[in-house]
């Protein structure tokens, strides 16, 4: 089988193994996924009313994709330290880069009901356009390459199993409430600091292709360029972290 | 199929494996022996090229585990300690999926994971989620996985470990399926008796290093007579031991009833047994450890 080939079906099979099938087995894992971003986005509609639940939808899918490119930590670090999945598929043909990625698209099959939801909520409001669904689509294809990449490479860091459950909860936060996802930019003192990290610089490319917020064209091209780059960055930390090979 | 070569793996200042050297045939079952810490499974985690050695060098199926290792995972399965299968999943699921990842074709792969099941006698949990099987069938489900690889050599990492009499059983007749089936295994187990019923070779390690190699048969011959007395006593014993465990005094003699008489009328619990790979064990352990009395 050709070697890219067999990459490619090694991902999708980890997809279908640790996405699909825990999935339609146990429907608490989809809520568990939904829930929060759910919550915020009642508590904007009651105060924001119909432009907080645009605002709220918005965050609800940048939330989503970071969380679960997040979560990866959690079932890495578990498939390696407690039932050691990792070691088994460590001696066998499986490249550790489609373990990396096919960890990865479980954790987007966990949220594409969810993020599915929220698309069809904002079309039904209105605020989709040709243009801004493909910029919004790529952004969150960034956004979830850079989180699972990080995801990742935190997990090799890990070396108990409490602390893999503990740091994706506190990273989830960071990434949700200290960068303009929920919020403008245009509250902070610069704008420039909205696009530190990813989920802000997915936030404002976002915010402004469904117009939910106006920023200037030097900070729209800076949020892609450097979603870009960290995306590029995590994808080089991963296939240089994701080794089988410890020294 | 085996060739392991001055092998050694450093932790900071700890050697867990210092100049491990033995060699094993194709189509035999290695067991590692030793204490907890004797680095058995250091010595698995090299092989099956998971962690890089110190220094030496060492051989699976003609391939160096450390040049060749993407060639040498086609040709290897390992079952690692302690390690479980996914909890959410069917035993189906979770050997078809490990066989779709090893690259088999989907029909192929369902067959080979329905027959590996069946030959473990876990057909009628197949669709079950195992996270409510008990820890031997899990056990056993790991073991499906590799068998139905297919591998030319298996690593077992104390695969009977915790495991019931009858699930233990279950475990041998699949080790002694793939070696039929003319695969290398090398198994690592505190089950003396389990190495010695099971293994053409068995290397036992202590401290990291090689004690001895040979056939279980030639190595229970090296502990002298042919029987074993084992008595326990608070106190000292009448006559000197060959090896004392706290209490317990282990006398190897050809003639047993005159030590075991003596033993009993000083107030003693004795047991008389032929010699065994246990023995051995003892015996060479007993000394390494400073254990013996004699």
């Amino acid at each position: 089988m050709n070697k890219a080939v067999k990459t490619l079906r090694d991902i999708l099979v980890i997809g279908w193994l640790n996405g699909w099938v825990p999935l339609v087995r146990s429907w608490v894992w989809l809520v568990a996924n939904a829930v929060t971003p759910l919550s915020l986005l009642v508590v904007l509609a009651i105060y924001a009313g119909p432009l907080g639940i645009k605002w709220g939808l918005v965050g609800g899918l940048i939330w989503t994709i970071a969380s679960n490119g997040i979560s990866l930590i959690g079932d890495a670090t578990f498939y390696r330290l407690e039932i050691k999945f990792q070691q088994m598929l460590v001696a066998a043909p499986v490249s550790p880069v489609a373990y990396a990625l096919g960890l990865a698209l479980s954790s987007f099959i966990f949220a594409a009901p969810t993020l599915a939801f929220y698309a069809a909520y904002l079309a039904y409001l209105g605020v989709f356009t040709a243009v801004g669904v493909l910029e919004a689509a790529a952004a969150l294809l960034l956004l979830w390459l850079a989180t699972a990449g990080v995801g990742f490479a935190v997990s090799t860091l890990i070396n108990q199993m409490r602390y893999a459950w503990a740091v994706p909860g506190i990273l989830s936060a960071v990434l949700s409430t200290m960068a303009p996802v929920y919020w403008p930019a245009t509250v902070l003192p610069s704008q420039w600091l909205g696009v530190v990290l990813p989920t802000g610089e997915a936030g404002v490319i976002i915010q402004t292709a469904l117009g939910l917020a106006r920023y200037g064209e030097g900070l729209l091209a800076a949020a892609w360029a450097l979603l870009a780059a960290y995306a590029a960055v995590a994808l080089a930390l991963l296939a240089k972290v994701a080794r089988w090979r410890q020294v | 199929m085996i060739v392991v070569d001055g092998l050694g793996k450093r932790f900071g200042d700890i050697w867990a494996l210092d100049s491990v050297t033995f060699s094993v045939d194709g189509g035999r079952v290695v067991s590692v022996l030793g204490p907890n810490g004797a680095g058995k499974t250091t010595l698995v985690r090299i092989l099956i090229t998971e962690l890089l050695p110190t220094k030496g060098r060492a051989e699976v199926a003609g391939l160096d585990v450390v040049k060749d290792a993407e060639r040498l995972r086609e040709r290897i399965a390992a079952v690692p300690q302690e390690g479980s299968p996914i909890g959410f999943l069917t035993p189906l699921e979770f050997v078809y999926a490990y066989l779709l990842l090893r690259g088999y074709p989907r029909r192929e792969a369902r067959r080979r994971a329905l027959e590996a099941l069946d030959s473990l006698e876990l057909r009628e949990v197949k669709d079950r989620e195992i996270q409510t099987l008990s820890g031997g069938t899990k056990r056993r489900v790991m073991l499906a996985a590799v068998l139905a690889a297919d591998a030319d050599v298996v690593f077992l990492d104390e695969p009977t470990t915790g495991l019931d009499v009858i699930s233990r059983r279950m475990v041998w007749n699949a080790i002694s399926a793939m070696r039929d089936g003319g695969a290398t295994i090398l198994l690592t187990t505190h089950y003396v008796e389990e190495a010695q019923m099971l293994s053409d070779v068995v290397v036992l390690l202590n401290r990291g290093k090689v004690v001895d190699v040979g056939p279980p048969g030639a190595l229970v011959e090296k502990v002298p007579g042919r029987y074993v007395v084992e008595a326990y006593m608070p106190g000292e014993p009448p006559i000197p031991p060959h090896i004392a465990i706290g209490g317990r005094a282990i006398y190897f003699v050809d003639k047993p009833e005159e030590v075991a008489g003596k033993l009993v009328d000083a107030g003693a619990r004795v047991g008389i047994r032929p010699k065994s790979l246990e023995d051995y064990v003892i015996l060479k352990m007993g000394y390494e450890q400073g254990g013996e009395d004699s």
